[in-house]
């Protein structure tokens, strides 16, 4: 007992299995199921009954690390909006610049409806340093704190730009951060509170359970988590992606560590009793 | 001296407050000159906050060149460091609109590198809950019991193994953890205003530096 208790805390067996059940369904897929958390399908219906030609802000606040997480949500987020032909202001609040190259990166990535025109159905205004001060500026005049868009062109040129002014033209807040409860609570302190602008959050796996109080409460309309909610979202919207073909590694691992986890306790346990009786 | 310090606190003590007041009144009022003064301070935060970012590469830069001049341990790396830093500050400079080397270099060499430091996380995280997630005490067994339930529920094919298993993850996020982070937060809340309450009244002075 003690040596397959041995084996199954040993990293040097543990890694290559999960290497293994990480890589072999990318390879080959298995069609686990997939369950769709009502916190996801609350984003779907929410940015899905919005009116078209509403303007919907999308930011991207994320960290060259977290794009395998994140990348998925934004992506799908984006095409899923343009669909519902809403009007999407790609923007990044948070502290690292990266996001907006990284949007920039994605733009160029995915295929955009021909009838989609840049700087008219949707625009990056890139990063606005300072955080909450800059935030609450940005949200009472838009055009005063964004000069321009990402790629040099004045936001009093664009046409998607040209009725949104300040925070009340905008119809929906979807924030995919990496940044865990700061962002958020940032968002709902400035803009929900007290612009009362719906919003949801899209988070990396580590960070959901920080920003989760919020849906309980009621600030937030619905929370994606991480790849898995991409793959939700890419589900329900029918927006075919590569994060649906990650969820079988990530369903192996997790029923793996579970099991490893219960065999390992029930051999501790067993142990732990049979050697008092000795 | 003495007086002239005190002086130069007490100033900064007064426009600390000042500006403080102003976000404050900006909130419950809705006169237009204090809308006016906090949106004009407001602003000021976005050069401040891309000065910040300047600063920062500059100081990350001055401690390389400093490690790199003693040839601390493992210098030869600083090196790099300093030169992909330089190399990115000046596209980011140079390079016009869409920046295709800035983008080709960040998607193809910085993304995947971070990315596949990040993901090593997944092998640490899944070996360190197997080797510490052990039944020893009443306590580590409930928090086994509630760990196993969230990961369950958790797991894309969770509950369509076990169609509980989603509920029971979502009252564990929904009561426990919301209760915790209300508390948290409330308590962060108070810590908050009463630190703005100690720098108002004087108090708190560490600020000042």
């Amino acid at each position: 007992m003690g040596l397959i208790q041995k084996i199954l805390s040993d990293r040097r067996i543990i890694f290559p299995i999960i290497f293994c059940l990480v890589g072999y369904p990318l390879i080959y897929p298995i069609g686990l199921p997939l369950d769709v958390s009502p916190d996801t399908r609350a984003v779907y219906r929410a940015i899905g009954s919005l009116p078209a030609g509403s303007v919907i802000v999308q930011t991207n606040d994320v960290i060259f690390a977290s794009w395998g997480e994140l990348g998925d949500v934004a992506k799908v987020l984006f095409r899923y909006e343009l669909s519902r032909n809403l009007k999407v202001i790609l923007i990044e609040f948070g502290q690292s610049a990266q996001g907006t190259t990284l949007a920039e990166i994605f733009l160029s990535q995915i295929q955009i409806p021909a009838d989609k025109k840049y700087g008219v159905d949707y625009v990056n205004l890139g990063f606005i340093p300072g955080e909450e001060g800059a935030l609450a500026a940005w949200a009472k005049d838009i055009h005063q704190v964004s000069i321009k868009d990402a790629r040099g062109t004045p936001i009093s040129q664009l046409p998607i730009m040209q009725n949104v002014k300040t925070i009340k033209d905008i119809a929906f807040w979807m924030s995919v951060n990496v940044y865990g409860g700061i962002l958020p609570e940032m968002y709902l302190r400035q803009i929900q509170l007290i612009y009362k602008t719906p919003m949801a959050c899209a988070t990396i796996g580590v960070m959901y359970p920080t920003i989760k109080p919020f849906v309980s409460s009621g600030q937030l309309i619905g929370l994606m988590n991480s790849q898995r909610g991409a793959a939700e979202f890419e589900f329900l919207s029918g927006i075919l992606g590569l994060a649906a073909a990650t969820m079988d590694s990530q369903s192996l691992v997790h029923l793996f560590v579970i099991a490893v986890t219960l065999i390992g306790n029930v051999m501790f346990v067993a142990s732990k009793y049979g050697g008092k009786k000795q | 001296m003495l007086m002239a310090t005190n002086l130069k606190s007490l100033t900064l003590r007064i426009i600390i407050t000042a500006i403080a007041l102003i976000f404050v009144l900006d909130f419950f009022f809705k006169a237009k000159l204090i809308q006016d003064t906090a949106f004009s301070l407001q602003r000021f935060v976005i050069p401040i906050g891309g000065f910040a970012l300047g600063l920062g590469g500059i100081t990350m830069g001055l401690y390389y060149a400093r490690r790199i001049m003693r040839k601390d341990k493992f210098w030869q790396y600083d090196i790099a460091g300093v030169l992909s830093m330089l190399f990115m500050g000046l596209l980011g400079f140079l390079e016009a609109s869409p920046q295709p080397i800035l983008q080709w270099y960040t998607y193809n060499i910085v993304t995947p590198i971070e990315q596949a430091i990040w993901s090593a996380l997944a092998f640490y995280l899944a070996s360190a809950s197997i080797r510490a997630l052990r039944a020893k005490s009443v306590e580590t067994a409930l928090l086994l019991a509630g760990a196993i339930f969230v990961m369950i529920g958790n797991a894309p094919v969770g509950p369509a193994l076990w169609p509980a298993s989603a509920d029971i993850a979502r009252w564990f996020m929904d009561v426990p953890n919301m209760a915790e982070a209300r508390g948290i937060n409330l308590i962060v809340a108070f810590g908050t205003f009463l630190l703005a309450a100690r720098v108002f009244l004087g108090r708190e002075r560490t600020i000042l530096g």
